[in-house]
């Protein structure tokens, strides 16, 4: 290809948003850029994140130079916080304005809250494509509707395009069940996005198998882009714990804690191990990150935490990109609460694994994560989510982190080596420009 | 010059530790907080403005039909915990006081949103947002008390 190659990343979450799936965005952008790209994004506005999900400045800082980022209003008026914007139906009857708004956003696409999004997104798109021809689409999900900005192009100009999926929008990663049915409109419209897709990404193989199973016709676009540690985010992190004075060993969670995250186990654990001495005294659990999806921290999860106070549990707020390297390096062992799911995976399994500290899983262990951690040296899974299990899983990697065993933490990070996010998205990369060398070759 | 802040709360019997925690978080946004709320609340340091103290709500119980019959009964009465509220915050002349002085009013919690629209409707002029981090936003925000 003698031209330099053009892609359009199209993601709803881009720095400065704060969302966890950011920072895979974050990451394919700036990959795909040092693969010699032209590379233009299709986003939102800074005060939407600002507004809904919350933001990381540190972020934008990590966008490479060079990269078109193109921003579109976005209106979420079920999360807007302005009272003065809420009609009389909205404040007096609730549950009715809901079920109306519900309606409305699913009116164009059938996504709630971003299906508005779909005509400005779609045109926004071909506009781009005017500006400069588009090589290759890579659109990320969710939200589901930035797959149609992709089938747009293709169905314009035959552009291909690839569906990377965090999540899974027909699959329930957490209970296995189908989130909608296989004849309904969402199903239909996946239907089509896929059968057009050059390829589509899936987190873990959990989810791709799936996903094969229901189309098995098109199994060999499918392929696994795990997430993946950035070097960039980690540096200084993989150092030893610095040695302490106190007995006390401080354990973190880092991490958006959603409602699926065992929040209430992990702490009714801790207390166990903190009562019963597995944990030493003095013994910390800092507890990083949002408490739910959105700006707004959960009220529940907020008290969970202060009950637990008395017993060294502490709640940190969230953390920038750029300082998740010094609150890691504060830190002798790293708990790993997850939601329950086979299909479950995180992007924070990865970063844990890459600072050669001893993990504790605290999460189902048919998850998917666990396989991500399978053979890290200094791994310390439950077999379930009682109190005792949990308390005994944070008293062996208390132990562990107290005996500082240098050649295990060496081990840690050498196991975590292979893990690195640029190892999952080179090959892709490569391939989709193999491919488009050869589509002009032909042409 | 510091910006004055009121917080609603509608939740019933709030935790003391919560309460805390949003008005220091709001204090950090450099505003004088001042709350009103249904139930009383211990806050030290903290103006509180109780505007009445509810019995304890029994929790719904039944089938889902008549769950959804109680609440309708309720919305057409007036009698859910944001429309009481609204009421007995309209009703205290402390509390209508506190609210006409703030640059910024958060309602704490979705019972608390109907006393703060109210209070919008009335008077034009402070910010009114509900959640906490909104509250915080807007103090830091430009354009704040334009009153």
């Amino acid at each position: 290809m003698s031209r330099q190659p053009h892609l359009l990343y199209v993601a709803w979450a881009f720095p400065p948003c704060r969302a966890a799936g950011v920072y895979r965005a974050l990451a394919t952008v700036n990959a795909f850029h040092d693969a010699g790209w032209r590379v233009t994004v299709l986003t939102t506005t800074r005060e939407a994140f600002e507004q809904y999900t919350g933001i990381d400045p540190s972020l934008e800082g990590l966008v490479r130079p060079g990269v078109e980022v193109r921003r579109l209003p976005f209106s979420w008026p079920a999360q807007d916080t302005d009272i003065r914007t809420y009609g009389a139906l909205r404040v007096l009857l609730p549950p009715v304005w809901r079920r109306l708004r519900l309606w409305r956003d699913k009116a164009t696409f059938p996504e709630a809250g971003y299906g508005p999004w779909r005509g400005p997104l779609v045109a926004a798109a071909r506009q781009v494509h005017r500006d400069g021809p588009v090589d290759l689409v890579v659109a990320t999900a969710n939200p589901h509707v930035t797959f149609e900005a992709a089938h747009a192009l293709y169905t314009d100009d035959r552009v291909p395009y690839v569906l990377d999926y965090r999540d899974a929008w027909a699959l329930d990663v957490f209970s296995g069940r189908r989130l909608h049915g296989a004849r309904g409109r969402e199903a239909r419209i996946e239907s089509r996005v896929q059968r057009d897709a050059r390829e589509m990404w899936f987190v873990n193989e959990p989810i791709r198998r799936w996903h094969a199973e229901q189309r098995p016709q098109l199994t060999g676009r499918m392929h696994v882009v795990a997430n993946g540690w950035d070097p960039d985010v980690l540096d200084g992190a993989a150092a030893p714990p610095p040695r302490r004075s106190g007995t006390g060993i401080r354990f973190g969670y880092l991490g958006t804690v959603t409602p699926k995250v065992p929040l209430d186990e992990l702490l009714e654990g801790w207390r166990t191990a903190r009562g019963s001495g597995l944990v030493p005294t003095g013994s910390t659990l800092s507890i990083a990150g949002y408490l739910g999806y959105f700006a707004t921290p959960r009220p529940e999860m907020q008290e969970a935490i202060a009950r637990a106070h008395d017993v060294g549990v502490r709640y940190v707020g969230p953390v920038a990109k750029a300082d998740v390297s010094t609150f890691y390096a504060g830190l002798d062992v790293l708990v790993l609460a997850l939601g329950r799911g086979r299909y479950v995976t995180s992007g924070k399994v990865f970063e844990y694994a890459a600072t050669g500290r001893p993990v504790v899983s605290v999460h189902d262990p048919g998850n998917a994560a666990s396989e991500v951690l399978r053979g890290h040296p200094l791994w310390y899974p439950v077999s379930g989510l009682d109190a005792a299990e949990v308390a005994g899983a944070l008293g062996a990697a208390a132990a562990a982190a107290a005996t500082r065993d240098a050649g295990a933490h060496e081990a840690a990070l050498a196991f975590a080596e292979p893990l690195s996010r640029a190892r999952q998205l080179e090959p892709r990369i490569a391939a989709l420009r193999g491919a488009l060398e050869q589509r002009e070759g032909v042409a | 010059m510091r910006r004055t802040a009121v917080l609603v709360l509608g939740r019933r019997q709030p935790l003391a530790q919560d309460v805390l925690e949003a008005v220091q978080a709001l204090h950090g946004a450099g505003a004088e907080v001042t709350v009103v709320t249904h139930d009383p609340v211990a806050v030290d340091g903290v103006p509180v403005i109780v505007v009445g103290t509810t019995t304890t709500a029994a929790r719904p119980t039944g089938p889902k039909a008549i769950r959804l019959a109680r609440l309708a009964w309720r919305t057409l009465l007036r009698r859910t915990p944001g429309a009481v509220l609204a009421r007995a915050v309209g009703r205290s002349a402390d509390s209508r006081g506190a609210l006409d002085a703030a640059d910024v009013v958060v309602a704490a919690d979705s019972d608390a949103i109907e006393t703060v629209w109210r209070h919008a409707r009335r008077r034009p002029g402070p910010v009114v947002v509900t959640g906490v981090p909104a509250g915080v936003r807007a103090l830091r925000g430009p354009g704040t008390g334009s009153r």
